[in-house]
């Protein structure tokens, strides 16, 4: 009886963690977007978009290393836009 | 309380007498024992050669009541710049080894970084001289002078934008912890942070451009065409922003000023309409008897506190 108990609570567990990320999918995606957009405002004009007035990107820049990381991550899944977006909303 | 300095900005072309108004006036007020320090924002400067000063520092004491300053933006940049890379320095440790110092100083050729230089050499000038009654600012010619004043307002929008951009990520960020029934991470987010001190201190230097804020800014102009137009532009550009112009200072005025009559601006009475003079306005003794005359006096008194 126990190990029944224990094994629906398992399962239990684990439907209730995968409901949870299919949740909160589309949403930390959408937070990823809104976080690279962030970025490329603050940081852009370093690559050559006109961007934020230089001593606000100055006065950031101590506190984006983990932007800038993210940044040059993203260069890589820039050149499939379509594959990262049928991915996220889990087509084919 | 005490009191912020009285500040009094001069704009307008360049030649049109800038400098020399701002010496009269202070030579005027600190004669009246008022603390007062003239600045001079234009980084072709040439405040001491008006008063024969020759010196290698960037300060004088003229007098007991007066300070004269000259300010290298250059300096400035260099000195703000170099908080800029202690600061990354200590968040990016693995950078230190590249010779940060040699890499960043070529941001000082960043367009934009000019008037923020002298924005961020007003900063340390109002506090160095809170403690005076009158502060006279020369300041730079008017392509300058203007993007100095609309450097606040316009990075302000910049820094409202970013704070609401930075609050709906945090705002997606907690309600994913929340679903995945995660403990919110309680630690304030460092960037939200950095901008909301920045708007704060954005908020509290355009503050200081205003009426409100103790300030007044004044154009010199003188009685020919190119100024006139020059002035009425700047006129108009302040308009569009929230800082007003307090007046106008007729410099060279001459006999034939109706003219100017004919832009509606300068219907109101000039503020101050001064003659050229028959002598070189040049060193302390010539300034003060000039500035002794009746119409400047009248124009002084008017700065002058109304309660004393």
């Amino acid at each position: 009886m126990d190990k029944l108990i224990v094994f629906l609570r398992r399962k239990f567990q684990f439907l209730n963690n995968l409901t949870r990320r299919q949740a909160t999918g589309i949403l930390e995606w959408e937070r990823s977007e809104l976080e690279n957009i962030f970025s490329l405002l603050v940081l852009g004009s370093f690559i050559g978009l006109p961007g934020t007035p230089t001593q606000i990107t100055l006065e950031l820049l101590p506190y984006m290393e983990k932007d800038l990381i993210r940044m040059v991550n993203k260069v890589q899944t820039a050149s499939g836009p379509v594959s990262e977006l049928f991915s996220n909303l889990s087509v084919g | 309380m005490k009191k912020d300095a009285r500040k009094i900005f001069y704009l307008g072309k360049g030649g049109a007498g800038k400098t020399t108004i701002a010496a009269l006036t202070a030579v005027a007020l600190s004669q009246k024992k008022y603390p007062t320090a003239l600045i001079s924002m234009d980084p072709a400067h040439n405040l001491f050669d008006i008063f024969q000063i020759q010196s290698t520092h960037t300060t004088v004491d003229l007098s007991a009541n007066l300070r004269l300053e000259e300010i290298d933006p250059a300096y400035w940049l260099k000195k703000y710049l170099k908080t800029i890379e202690e600061q990354i320095s200590r968040s990016y440790h693995y950078l230190t080894s590249l010779g940060l110092e040699k890499n960043l100083q070529i941001l000082r050729y960043a367009p934009g970084l000019e008037e923020y230089a002298l924005l961020y050499a007003y900063k340390a000038i109002s506090e160095k001289y809170a403690g005076y009654r009158y502060l006279i600012i020369d300041m730079p010619p008017t392509a300058l002078s203007l993007r100095f004043f609309a450097l606040p307002q316009l990075s302000q929008i910049w820094l409202e934008q970013l704070v609401k951009m930075r609050k709906t990520i945090l705002e997606k960020a907690k309600i994913i912890e929340n679903i995945h029934q995660k403990r919110a991470d309680e630690v304030p987010d460092r960037i939200l942070k950095k901008l909301n001190s920045l708007i704060e201190e954005n908020k509290k230097i355009y503050s200081q451009f205003s009426p409100e804020g103790n300030s007044s800014l004044y154009i010199v102009m003188n009685n020919d065409k190119l100024s006139v137009e020059e002035s009425v532009d700047i006129f108009e550009k302040f308009q569009t922003s929230a800082l007003t112009i307090s007046g106008f200072i007729l410099n060279k005025a001459g006999s034939a000023d109706e003219w100017l009559m004919t832009h509606k601006v300068f219907r109101q009475p000039f503020i101050l309409k001064l003659h050229e003079s028959s002598k070189t306005l040049i060193g302390l003794e010539m300034l003060s008897e000039f500035s002794s005359g009746t119409a400047f006096q009248t124009y002084i008194s008017d700065l002058m506190p109304k309660n004393e």
